[in-house]
């Protein structure tokens, strides 16, 4: 055990995220939601379509934590449930999106010429599509489920990786560490794997943990619109929009499971950032990492120097 | 005799730009013996660095190309052969170590993984932990703790940080070291400890370099062999006592010497060398230095070759052909 944990905060990563208690925290909410969803059968006081017609559109109660929907559904339930669309469509749409995103960006940065003028202005076309049509348009032709949802989302998302990337590696592909990475005898595929796209990564990982907010959102407004997720399954954003319509009568209905949106957004920006910065070896030393070996040496030192006052005596 | 590891022949670069075609190299020659330092000295422009660029095949894409000679490093013709195998050949054979320390190291990699990639490139038959150790080694090799190999390139000096792009070029023991002012960046104190480490280095394995420079000192301090380049060409070579003894240089050469601040004088005005470069667009016939010389005449419009004035010194001036009534001895 101890062991164990010894090696577990020898790496600088885990020490820079466990070292901000913000992070921490958000960490510990995003898992604990990740496993109540996951885990939402055995959590979930009702299923997410059991109706009690007894009880539609009741407020807080010790039967229905969360107040009914409705068609007398419980909320929390549903809130528990939805989480499952939620988190794979947020998850799903973003490594999509983020790995052809920037694949595409790195080919387009370094091959240049008329290979990159096609990528670009590919994306350029793409980007020129409002995001709602654009993902309506994909979901017509693909038809309904979560996966096409994501397709659709991860399409309107791609441009901004596949930009983001290629200016980053417009900007080092000349630097002298990446000539000096094909000096070392690399040839240009693999120089570009270890040397360019390592430094392309902590911009895209800002990006990845804001679309994750932007792709549940999205996802919402899609089965808004009828062509996300089948009615009887919930998601977060579905049930924001069912609750709209009952914001004068039961304005729980639809806040509740916004702010729950917000909430999880929120954490994995704060999350995102913390990875950033501990995957950023420039702030090595600065940080919290600094600040907690400084109060663990000041621990010990006053340790000790407790020990040697206590055998003093 | 010992053998070659560089031999350059009528090597002739042109950069193909938007505005103009500049002329960076014309007509070089130059070869190198294994274990041999030369110092290849110029002005800025005067296409140092283009010849570096060249032998390593890195000439920026479509820009850069090669009108004329051929580069034969280690028995291979460099622009023969696949790039395949020039990426063998890079790092292995031959290594180049950058002017600018602060920029040559990836941020993001560990210093201890730069030096294992090149290893790990060229030495496949090594396992892990003997990598490891070649790491620490030459790590060591250069004067830094291998403890600190888990670093990244901003925790170290900027002196640090050029021993560390040494020991990425010696790592594979490469027979030859293109060296593009390796010390420039370094302050005084740290660059003649770069100097002596590299002597040290190449004496031990056995290494040829290239030192490309624009300081005479650094050149009298650890080259064997002296070219000085002039608007792209070799317009002066010889060993480095023959040229350092002052005596039957080239005019160019004469002035550059003449530009070096002397301590022991009191001198109000450094001496320069009238005018400026030739413009590089321009493609020059007969002396490219004639413009600036004040010895020249009309000889020196026919193009110029090498004249051999004594047993390896040789001088691209016309005042030195004896056949045609050179005049410079007089």
């Amino acid at each position: 055990m101890n062991k164990k944990k010894k090696k577990i905060t020898d790496s600088r990563f885990v020490r820079v995220i466990l070292a901000r208690k913000s992070v921490v925290f958000c960490l510990i909410v995003l898992i604990v939601t990740l496993l109540i969803s996951i885990f939402a059968d055995q959590v979930a006081p009702y299923g997410y379509d059991d109706q009690d017609y007894t009880s539609i559109l009741q407020g807080a109660s010790s039967k229905h934590l969360l107040g009914t929907d409705v068609l007398g559904r419980d909320i929390l339930s549903r809130l528990i449930y939805g989480g499952r669309v939620s988190f794979s469509v947020g998850a799903l749409t973003v490594v999509m999106a983020s790995i052809i995103g920037i694949a595409l960006g790195l080919v387009a940065g370094v091959a240049g010429g008329t290979i990159s003028a096609v990528i670009m202005r590919t994306i350029d076309a793409i980007s020129a599509v409002p995001t709602t049509i654009m993902s309506l348009f994909v979901t017509a032709i693909l038809g309904r489920g979560i996966v096409n949802m994501c397709i659709a989302i991860a399409i309107t998302l791609v441009p901004s990786y596949c930009r983001i990337t290629r200016s980053q590696v417009l900007s080092i592909r000349n630097a002298d560490y990446v000539v000096a990475g094909t000096l070392a005898g690399n040839n240009r595929t693999l120089n570009t794997i270890k040397h360019i796209l390592p430094n392309t990564i902590s911009l895209n990982i800002v990006m990845i943990t804001m679309n994750i907010g932007a792709a549940i959102m999205c996802e919402s407004t899609l089965s808004f619109l009828g062509m996300g997720v089948n009615p009887p399954m919930p998601s977060w954003g579905s049930m924001v929009n069912d609750g709209y319509t009952y914001l004068e009568r039961l304005p729980l209905m639809a806040i509740i499971p916004g702010v729950y949106i917000m909430i999880v957004v929120l954490c994995f920006n704060i999350v995102g950032d913390a990875v950033r910065d501990a995957l950023d070896p420039k702030l090595k030393g600065t940080l919290a990492d600094a600040r907690t070996k400084k109060r663990n040496r000041m621990k010990a030192e006053a340790a000790s120097a407790a020990a040697a006052a206590g055998a003093e005596e | 005799m010992s053998e070659k590891v560089l031999e350059i022949k009528n090597l002739s670069v042109e950069y193909n730009t938007e505005i103009a075609t500049i002329f960076a190299v014309n007509g070089l020659d130059m070869d190198l013996d294994a274990g041999e330092t030369l110092g290849l000295v110029g002005e800025t422009g005067a296409g140092k660095t283009t010849t570096a660029k060249a032998i390593m095949r890195i000439l920026p894409e479509k820009v850069g190309e090669i009108t004329s000679g051929n580069i034969v490093v280690d028995g291979k013709d460099v622009y023969a052969i696949s790039e395949a195998e020039m990426c063998n050949i890079r790092g292995k054979v031959v290594s180049m170590v950058f002017q600018d320390p602060m920029s040559a190291l990836n941020p993001i990699m560990t210093v201890g993984d730069q030096i294992k990639e090149v290893i790990r490139i060229h030495e496949k038959k090594l396992t892990k932990e003997q990598i490891d150790k070649k790491v620490d080694e030459m790590m060591e090799l250069v004067g830094i703790p291998a403890n600190r190999k888990v670093e990244y390139p901003h925790e170290f000096s900027g002196g640090m940080k050029q021993r560390i792009v040494i020991a990425i070029a010696l790592a594979c023991e490469p027979k030859l070291i293109l060296a593009d002012e390796p010390t420039t960046a370094l302050d005084v104190t740290i660059q003649a400890q770069m100097l002596a480490l590299i002597k040290d280095l190449q004496r031990r394995l056995g290494t040829a370099m290239l030192l490309i420079t624009h300081d005479f000192g650094v050149v009298a301090q650890i080259c064997e062999k002296v070219a000085v380049m002039y608007a792209g060409e070799i317009i002066e070579y010889g060993p480095v006592e023959k040229i350092f003894d002052h005596e039957n240089l080239h005019p160019y050469t004469i002035g550059l010497f003449r530009s070096i601040p002397n301590l022991k004088v009191k001198t109000a005005r450094l001496n320069a060398i009238d005018g400026m470069m030739p413009d590089p667009s321009v493609k020059l016939h007969g002396c490219h230095f004639a413009p600036r010389c004040k010895y020249a005449s009309e000889r020196c419009k026919a193009d110029q070759k090498m004249i051999e004035t004594e047993p390896g010194h040789f001088i691209r001036c016309c005042r030195f052909d004896k056949e045609q009534g050179g005049s410079a001895n007089e």
